[in-house]
């Protein structure tokens, strides 16, 4: 009990930090989205400090972090300078096609690498496909999925709707996902307590999953919480390239343009997403490892 | 590395394994159970598998961390009731132990449940690696009592290797005696216990183990130490004996720095150590599992000492040439040899403490470890605090002994 009443404690710590860091971090900044304007002839000095005003950009910086946790917890996440609608509107549907593919993807290369590791020490493939799976882990996201796209206009396929992505984002997560899970299996395959219980007659699908599977699932629980934030961030890599409508490329225009509600607030995402994910598979650990839930006898 | 070795067992023969650490015991016992890929074990001329119950040597590794001890033995038995029966036949009927975890059993506990484990499989051959080696005397006599009945019972042939002559005596063995690759016992001579200069003084040290509860209410539990001096001379050899549960181990931690106290204190003497790096250094109770098997004997070392070299790996009776191997491929004892080597390497006039480090070994092994621990001493002026319940080896080093109960330091012990 206490054990995850404090692992929950320190993830809120973590995520206040961070919006500290975060918040301070695009103050040192020089320059915000009315900088460019300066040079524009027809905008006045005074209209743009005007506009700063309006925006609340000439306050110091405590108040104004104050200001937004203040409006983030009422569930009003600021106003895009760029569109002058709610940040909240602009993100919402983003976040919906974001998530049409990185879930898919992220199930489907847990599933094929979980399924492909298993396979390949039961056969003892790992010799051919390991160095396969590193090269293709080494590989950067924008090099593979424009190699995929130029791949798919050559052989006429239709390049527009979800399935681009969804492949192309499970190609970048499973290699090491496969690499893991093998290297795991592999030296759970070695184990004292496996090699006894084979030798007392237990074998096929009772040796593998309750006693092979299971040693190998403490580190693989921490790489799928791991995992969850990763698949965003490849996301937006994977987006911007297939041109698909998710936070990707709203983000990356926001930056361009210094529209830091929008650059804030999905960044506060990601990291409520990796904090929370990394906290599920603690708390998922806990359940599983009875050497973590239950005391040695004293 | 291993001669051709065959073994012969007839129907209900029992035959023992004897031979010092690193001779090749466990070796040979795993092989004849399957556990090694290269050689081949035969019953009535086919290969077997799950015919043979196989007792190992390290409890904890032996079990699965994830499954409660009732299902482990479920697994091979099929019936939750036969599992219940073979547990009270070696007295572990409580249903707590049907709901344990392996880690939450004592070392004993551990033992049991395995020899119920090899009975479940109702094997035709028994093959059990020192069955009895974390046993006290009447739980010892009580197990290998149910290995006999159990063999007579159902006609199974025992392989059994122990450093216990007796445990071969009480099953009636026929004997198959190894000899190592490095035999070379070599007898040693204690120096006289001298009390030099004080090297640490501890005055009146108490504590009290606390149960922590919902965050901050706490209540005392345990009277650990209870108003405890000591001193320890430079080169000095001091024993902690006294029934487990006395305090000792909790002493030696504390002396340490691994425990903190409640109060009383623990002064070094300020030239104590004050060249070497470090001036105490601890060795736990099985000192084989602080070293990662996959680091080679050299490297281990050059981690407390960078100067060690393969010279070394004499003073406790290994071959020099041995500095590349990996620690995983040398037996239990020469592992330990190896840890606390490492452990009195950084040292030089300090304390070297050993918490029930030797109470594992077989006597060629503690042999060996007891003439280095001599040697260090007389080299480097280094004293010695061994936690022990065993006497035989305070007498060995010529040590001054302190005799602990309940917390406190008994007041008529003196020489053994």
């Amino acid at each position: 009990m206490t054990f995850l009443l404090w692992r929950t404690v320190t993830s809120l710590v973590q995520l206040l930090v961070l919006s500290v860091v975060l918040f301070l971090f695009f103050r040192v900044l020089p320059g915000d989205i009315y900088t460019e304007q300066l040079a524009d002839p027809q905008a006045s000095r005074q209209t743009i400090e005007a506009n700063r005003e309006a925006a609340g950009l000439r306050n110091s910086w405590p108040h104004r972090y104050r200001d937004w946790v203040a409006s983030c917890f009422k569930g009003d996440f600021g106003t895009s300078l760029a569109y002058g609608i709610p940040v909240s509107r602009l993100v919402a549907p983003r976040i919906q096609k974001t998530l049409a593919i990185s879930v898919p993807a992220l199930v489907l290369a847990w599933l094929l690498g979980t399924g492909g590791g298993l396979l390949a020490v039961r056969f003892r493939w790992t010799i051919t496909l390991d160095p396969g799976a590193a090269a293709a882990a080494m590989v950067p996201d924008v090099i593979a999925v424009g190699l995929m796209l130029w791949l798919a206009v050559w052989a006429g396929l239709r390049i527009t709707g979800a399935w681009l992505p969804i492949v192309g984002l499970t190609s970048s997560l499973l290699p090491v996902i496969f690499l893991h899970v093998s290297e795991q299996v592999r030296s759970a395959r070695e184990l004292e307590f496996v090699r006894i219980a084979e030798s007392r007659g237990i074998s096929g699908a009772r040796l593998w999953l309750r006693f092979i599977l299971r040693a190998a699932a403490n580190p693989l629980v921490s790489l799928a919480g791991l995992s969850v934030a990763a698949t965003i961030g490849s996301s937006f890599v994977v987006e911007a390239l297939t041109g698909w409508p998710g936070l990707g490329p709203l983000f990356l225009e926001a930056v361009q343009a210094r529209d830091y509600p929008i650059v804030q607030t999905v960044l506060m995402l990601l990291a409520a997403v990796l904090a929370l994910s990394n906290l599920a598979a603690d708390l998922a650990l806990y359940r599983l490892d009875p050497r973590i839930r239950l005391p040695h006898e004293s | 590395m291993f001669a051709p070795v065959s073994v012969t067992l007839e129907h209900g023969e029992r035959m023992g394994v004897a031979g010092e650490s690193g001779c090749g015991k466990t070796t040979l016992l795993k092989a004849v159970a399957g556990l090694l890929p290269a050689a081949a074990a035969e019953i009535g001329g086919r290969t077997i598998r799950g015919s043979i119950g196989y007792i190992p040597q390290q409890a904890l590794a032996s079990f699965s961390p994830f499954l409660t001890v009732g299902e482990q033995i479920t697994e091979l038995t099929r019936s939750e009731r036969r599992t219940a029966e073979l547990l009270a036949q070696v007295g572990l009927d409580s249903p707590r132990f049907l709901q344990a975890y392996p880690h939450q059993l004592s070392g004993g506990e551990r033992q049991r449940v395995l020899m119920v484990q090899a009975f479940a499989l109702r094997p035709s051959v028994i093959v059990a690696d020192e069955p009895t080696a974390n046993l006290d005397p009447d739980r010892e006599a009580e197990l290998l009592d149910l290995l006999d009945r159990h063999s007579l019972e159902t006609g199974a042939a025992i392989l059994v290797a122990s450093h216990r002559e007796h445990v071969f005596r009480t099953l009636g063995c026929r004997m198959l005696r190894m000899t190592p690759e490095d035999s070379s016992a070599a007898p040693f001579a204690p120096r006289e216990s001298t009390a030099g200069p004080p090297l640490l003084e501890v005055r009146r040290l108490t504590k009290t183990f606390r149960r922590r509860d919902w965050l901050t209410r706490t209540r005392p539990v345990v009277r650990a130490l209870d108003d405890v001096s000591i001193e320890i001379g430079a080169g000095e050899c001091v024993v902690l004996y006294g029934p487990s549960g006395a305090g000792k181990s909790t002493l030696a931690r504390c002396i340490a720095g691994r425990e903190r106290w409640d109060s009383g204190s623990v002064d070094w003497h300020a030239r104590a150590g004050a060249a070497a790096p470090r001036r105490v250094q601890f060795v736990q109770q099985e000192p084989s599992e602080s070293l990662n098997p996959r680091v080679s004997i050299g490297d281990a070392l050059r981690e407390a000492c960078t100067e060690a070299d393969r010279d070394w790996l004499p003073k406790i009776r290994l071959p020099a040439e041995w500095i590349d191997r990996r620690t995983g491929e040398l037996s239990e004892g020469q592992r330990a040899r190896i840890a606390i080597l490492r452990a009195a390497a950084p040292l030089q006039e300090g304390l070297l403490i050993l918490d029930e480090s030797l109470s594992g070994l077989d006597p060629a092994n503690r042999g060996h470890i007891l003439s280095f621990l001599c040697a260090m001493q007389q080299e480097r002026n280094l004293s010695l605090l061994l936690v022990t319940h065993d006497l035989e080896v305070g007498a060995a080093l010529n040590a001054r002994v302190v005799h602990l109960r309940a917390g406190r330091i008994v007041p008529e012990a003196g020489h053994p």
